[in-house]
């Protein structure tokens, strides 16, 4: 991504951290953090939706003595439970393209709990916390999520966090072997 | 690039039936001009102003590569230039390039239109891109209120699989997009 008018229309920085709701709240990633994300990354389960048989990789020390993990392409924020500011999981987006001109772009985003923190409802308010922080903080239009179709769980916290179904993507992601269908779901400016 | 990538010249030209795809060549370059020039504004792929035709690129071959590639679809009875054909990876799908696929796009003149050369040019691209790579999955997007064009996607074998709401922006306001795509193991 380059260019001096997709990085105004993504970029995040007028947006306000951290952002809290009933239960968790929405936070920098620091460096104090890099062990604890790496750590997550090792232990993800093998059998999860989300292994894809990504690469490990080091978190960008100096990236993160920097600044946030955010720009005008991706970020990634930390959610944490209000009452005891324990870390349950990261969300992340980054810029999709539906067209040739800047103003095309949308934001994709993902979510990751750790397993103790799976089922309580955590994960819903995260994703609309994020989704409403997104369009505060950017002038984008859309934020996008996308699950394999048989993630049923996330399926139901999408639609409880205001996102609506849009339609099946055949045949899309290679994981574990084989392709499999992705469902996406959006929340666009004018949802109410 | 993988191996069937770099084998896939040998494709080209690809034809059936009414329709054949050929790499664009320097004595296209003024042709692609003059139509880039004649795009119709407020038409679904008016975006504004095109630039020039990248002569150099064509003189060191054709506008084709592992990430992207623009071809010229020919009516066969007499290798008339009708229109054009762009695709690129989409890399959107997952952190694997096996799960990248193939996005395509389609301009047709206006003397082409209405008698199913687009169809059978969009089932075309399909079977070139699946033949000439590895990848699983060839898909389109279309305005919504496009709908020649979602009928053209349909008679060519094409499954709609949804609608992206107000994802692109095009003459100054956001609109839908419809999804279609074509599977390695669809029939």
């Amino acid at each position: 991504m380059t260019g001096t008018p997709v990085a105004s229309l993504t970029s995040t920085n007028r947006g306000l951290l951290p952002v809290g709701g009933r239960s968790v709240r929405l936070r920098d990633v620091t460096l104090a953090d890099a062990e604890m994300l790496e750590r997550w990354d090792l232990e993800r389960e093998p059998d999860r939706f989300n292994n894809l048989g990504q690469p490990r990789r080091e978190l960008p020390r100096d990236v993160l003595a920097a600044g946030p993990l955010r720009d005008g392409t991706r970020g990634r924020l930390i959610v944490e439970r209000l009452e005891d500011r324990a870390p349950l999981g990261s969300v992340s987006w980054h810029v999709r393209r539906y067209g040739p001109n800047p103003e095309s772009s949308c934001f994709n985003i993902g979510i990751e709990l750790l397993p103790e923190a799976r089922g309580h409802g955590y994960g819903t308010e995260a994703q609309r916390l994020l989704a409403d922080w997104l369009f505060a903080a950017s002038d984008i239009n859309r934020v996008e999520a996308s699950t394999d179709i048989d993630n049923l769980p996330e399926q139901r916290s999408l639609t409880k966090a205001g996102f609506t179904r849009e339609g099946v993507t055949r045949g899309c992601q290679w994981r574990a072997g084989a392709y499999h269908d992705m469902v996406t779901f959006a929340r666009v400016r004018s949802d109410s | 690039m993988n191996a069937s990538e770099r084998a896939a010249p040998q494709l080209l030209p690809f034809e059936r039936g009414r329709v054949r795809l050929r790499d664009v060549t320097l004595a296209d370059a003024d042709l692609l001009d003059e139509w880039n020039r004649d795009v119709e504004p407020g038409s679904f792929n008016d975006f504004g102003p095109r630039p020039p035709t990248d002569r150099e690129a064509l003189a060191r071959g054709p506008l084709r590569n592992d990430r992207n590639g623009l071809v010229i679809l020919e009516r066969v009875a007499d290798g008339t230039p009708i229109g054009t054909i762009a695709w690129r990876r989409v890399t959107v799908y997952g952190p694997s390039p096996t799960s990248d696929a193939w996005q395509f796009g389609i301009e047709l003149i206006p003397a082409a239109r209405g008698v199913g050369l687009g169809a059978e040019a969009q089932r075309l691209v399909a079977d070139y891109l699946l033949a000439a790579t590895d990848l699983n999955r060839v898909e389109a997007a279309t305005d919504v209120a496009n709908v020649a064009e979602q009928r053209a996607l349909e008679k060519a074998g094409y499954v709609r699989e949804g609608i992206m709401r107000r994802a692109q922006f095009r003459g100054g306001a956001y609109r839908d997009l419809c999804y279609y795509s074509r599977l390695r193991d669809d029939p």
